[in-house]
C-alpha cells in the first residue's frame, strides 16, 4: 500500500461519528440520569388519579430530610403516590437496570450481542425456580428473603451453565446453537412451569406473574428484598468491566493481555444470572430489555464497558418504567403485562438484528 | 548480526522444552535464547512444533524443561506481571470490526493497570507512542473492518507495543500478506530490534526469513535441526533435509543472502 492509497482511504472513510461518539460517551451519562429522573416522576403522576407533576416533586423533595414545604397535597394523594405509584416506578427501574446490565454482561461473556437472559433461557429458568419455591412446602413468608429468588438463582445458573456447554465454540458462542439451545431450555422451563400452574391448584397462583411479567404487584417490601442482591451482582459485573472489554478480543489473546479468562466468565456468568434472577423474582419473565437496551447503548456510546455497563443500567430503568407506563394506560384501566409489550416490541427487533448480523457479519 | 552478547541473562531461554500431546511429542528436547535488540526466526514446516513452542513460552501449554524469562522462572511471575515484560501476537487474532485500531492499542495497557485504574497520561502517551511505532498513525481512528491485511497486523503489533514489553513473540504476522506488506512488517520487527526489543518470530517463506533475522531457528518433527546465523541455517544441505527435493537455496544477488527458490 502506497501512501498515497493510504490517503485516500482515510479521506473516504473518516469518521466524525467517532468524535460524535466522544461527545456523547462524556455527556450521555449525566444526560441518562437527568432523563430517568424525569421519566420517574412523570410516570408516577400518570394513571387512574392524575398528579401535577409539580405536584408531585414537590411531595418527593418534601420527603428529604430537613425539607418541609407546602404541598396542598392530599392525603389520597399521598397514598396514591407513596404507596401505588412510586413502588411501582421503583420496581420498573430497578428490573429494567437489573436485565439491561445483565444482558450487556452476558453479551460481554458470550461474546455474542444477542445474548439475553430472556433468550437465553436464564428467565424461565429463574421463573421454574420461583414455581418450585411457591409449589414446594418451604416457608414463603410473604417474599421476604425466602425462598423464591434463591429458587430463581438456581434455575438461572442451571439454564446460563446448559446453554453455554452447548453453544460454545472455540472462538466464542455460536449464534445458532446460543438461540436454540436457549429456545429449548425455555420450552423445557415453560413446559414445567405451566405443569405446577395447572396441577398446583389456589396454591399455583401467584406463578402466574412469573410467566406474564408485569409490576401490578410490586411493594415496597419487594423492592427491599431485591436491592441487596442486585447491588451485589452490579457490583461484581462493574469490577470486570475492564476485563469485559479485553474479553472483546478472542480468548487466547485476552489471556495473553494478562486476564484470567476461565474465572472471569464463571464470575461474571454468575453475577449476571443473580441479577436477571432477581428480576424475575420481582417482576417475572420479560423479555428483549437485555438485548434491546445494550444494543442502542453500544451504538451511540461504543464499547468501553466501564461506560456501557452504567448507560444501560441508566436507560434500561428509563425503558422499564415507559413501558410499564404504556402496558398501564393503553387499555385503561386494564392492564397489560408488561413481559406481552417487551416481546411486541424487542421481537421484531430481534429479527432485524439476526438479519442484519448475517448480511453484515458485525 | 550474532556478535557476542555483553547482557548477563538473555531475554528468552528455552532449555530442553518437551512438549507432549498423550503419547505423541509436539516439541521434543529443543533450546533457543533470544537477547534484547535481535529478531529471532523460527522456522520449520507445518507442524514443525513452532507455534506450540510459542504458547509453551507464555505458559500457555504446559511442558517439561526450563523456561526463563528476563532471567526468572516462567512458573514464577503473576500472569500481568509476565505480559507486562513480554507481548504476543498470535496467528490471526480477533477483535470486534467495529473497534477503532486506537481503541484496540489501548487494551494492551491492560497488564500495567490497577483494578479500578482508570488510564493516566502517560497511559495515553504510551497508547500514541506505540501507534507511531507500529507506523499506524494514519489509520489510528478507522475501524478494524475497514484495514487491509498489512495495516491489521501493524494493528495487533502496536496493541503489543502498548504493553511496553521487551520481549515480542509473533505467530507468522506476515501470512497471508502481498509482498510489500510482507516486507513492511519485517522491516517494522527490525526497527523494534533497533530500539531494543528482543523479537522471536514464526516465519514461513525463508527467504524473507533469512534476509530480516539476525538469527534463525530451524525446526522439524519438534527437533531443533540447527540454529545460528541464516548463512548458516539456510543451507542446501539443511533444507534439503527438511524441506525434501522440490527446493532450491541459491545466493541473493546483492548482498548475498541465501534464497530458496523452486526447483526446476
Amino acid at each position: 500500500m502506497s501512501i498515497r492509497d493510504l490517503g485516500l482511504r482515510v479521506a473516504a472513510t473518516a469518521t466524525p461519528r467517532a468524535t460524535l461518539r466522544a461527545r456523547l460517551a462524556f455527556a450521555g451519562i449525566p444526560l441518562a440520569a437527568l432523563a430517568l429522573v424525569v421519566i420517574a416522576i412523570l410516570a408516577s403522576t400518570q394513571g387512574a388519579a392524575a398528579i401535577p407533576p409539580w405536584t408531585a416533586t414537590l411531595m418527593l423533595l418534601d420527603r428529604l430530610p430537613f425539607v418541609h414545604l407546602d404541598t396542598g397535597a392530599s392525603e389520597a394523594w399521598q397514598r396514591i403516590l407513596f404507596d401505588i405509584r412510586l413502588p411501582r416506578v421503583f420496581a420498573a427501574a430497578l428490573v429494567g437496570a437489573a436485565l439491561a446490565t445483565s444482558g450487556s454482561a452476558y453479551q460481554g461473556v458470550f461474546r455474542n450481542p444477542l445474548a439475553d437472559p430472556f433468550l437465553l433461557g436464564v428467565a424461565s429458568g429463574a421463573a421454574l425456580g420461583a414455581a418450585i419455591a411457591i409449589m414446594s412446602p418451604l416457608p414463603i413468608d410473604s417474599w421476604g428473603f425466602g425462598w423464591v429468588p434463591a429458587f430463581a438463582f438456581i434455575g438461572a445458573t442451571v439454564a446460563v451453565t446448559s446453554v453455554y456447554f452447548v453453544a460454545r465454540t472455540g472462538a466464542g458462542v455460536d449464534d445458532r446453537s446460543l438461540i436454540l439451545a436457549g429456545i429449548a431450555l425455555s420450552a423445557m422451563f415453560g413446559g414445567v412451569t405451566s405443569f405446577l400452574l395447572l396441577t398446583g391448584g389456589q396454591k399455583a397462583q401467584p406463578i402466574f406473574e412469573f410467566i406474564f411479567g408485569g409490576f401490578n404487584t410490586s411493594s415496597w417490601e419487594r423492592i427491599a428484598f431485591a436491592i441487596p442482591y442486585l447491588a451485589v451482582g452490579a457490583t461484581v459485573i462493574a469490577l470486570h468491566a475492564r476485563a469485559l472489554n479485553v474479553m472483546q478480543l478472542d480468548e487466547e489473546q485476552a489471556s495473553h493481555l494478562g486476564v484470567n479468562v476461565a474465572r472471569t466468565k464463571v464470575i461474571v456468568l454468575v453475577a449476571a444470572s443473580l441479577m436477571a434472577a432477581t428480576a424475575v423474582a420481582v417482576a417475572g419473565t420479560i423479555g428483549f430489555v437485555g438485548l434491546v437496551v445494550p444494543h442502542a447503548i453500544r451504538m451511540m456510546f461504543g464499547m468501553d464497558y466501564r461506560r456501557t455497563l452504567l448507560a444501560s443500567a441508566l436507560v434500561g430503568a428509563s425503558f422499564m418504567i415507559v413501558v410499564d407506563l404504556f402496558s398501564r394506560l393503553v387499555i385503561a384501566p386494564q392492564e397489560i403485562p408488561v413481559g406481552i409489550v417487551t416481546s411486541m416490541l424487542g421481537g421484531p427487533f430481534f429479527l432485524y438484528l439476526m438479519r442484519r448480523r448475517r448480511a453484515v457479519g458485525v | 548480526m550474532a556478535a557476542p552478547r555483553l547482557e548477563p541473562a538473555p531475554l528468552l531461554e528455552v532449555r530442553d522444552l518437551r512438549v507432549l500431546i498423550g503419547a505423541r511429542v509436539l516439541v521434543d528436547g529443543v533450546s533457543l535464547e533470544v537477547a534484547a535488540g535481535e529478531v529471532v526466526g523460527l522456522v520449520g514446516p507445518n507442524g514443525a512444533g513452532k507455534s506450540t513452542l510459542m504458547r509453551a513460552a507464555t505458559g500457555g501449554r504446559a511442558g517439561t524443561g526450563d523456561i526463563r524469562v528476563n532471567g526468572r522462572a516462567l512458573g514464577t511471575y503473576a500472569k500481568r506481571d509476565l505480559f507486562r515484560i513480554l507481548a504476543v501476537v498470535q496467528q490471526l487474532p480477533e477483535a470486534p470490526a467495529t473497534m477503532t485500531v486506537r481503541d484496540l492499542v489501548l487494551l494492551g495497557r491492560f497488564p500495567h493497570l490497577g483494578l479500578l485504574g482508570r488510564e493516566s497520561a502517560r497511559d495515553l502517551a504510551v497508547v500514541e507512542a506505540s501507534i507511531v511505532r507500529a507506523g499506524c498513525e494514519a489509520f489510528a481512528d478507522r475501524t478494524l473492518g475497514t484495514l487491509s491485511g498489512g495495516e491489521r497486523r501493524r494493528a495487533f503489533i502496536a496493541r503489543a507495543l502498548a504493553q511496553e514489553p521487551r520481549l515480542l513473540l509473533l505467530d507468522e504476522p506476515t501470512a497471508n500478506l502481498d509482498a510489500e506488506a510482507h516486507a513492511e512488517i519485517l522491516a517494522l520487527l527490525r526497527r523494534l530490534a533497533g530500539e531494543g526489543v528482543g523479537v522471536l518470530v514464526v516465519l514461513h517463506d525463508l527467504s524473507y526469513a533469512a534476509a530480516y533475522c539476525d538469527r534463525m531457528v530451524l525446526m522439524h518433527e519438534g527437533r531443533l535441526v540447527v540454529e545460528g546465523p541464516p548463512a548458516r541455517v539456510v543451507t542446501p544441505e539443511h533444507i534439503g533435509a527438511v524441506y525434501g527435493r522440490h527446493v532450491r537455496v541459491l545466493t541473493h544477488p546483492e548482498g548475498g543472502a541465501p534464497l530458496v527458490v523452486p526447483a526446476l
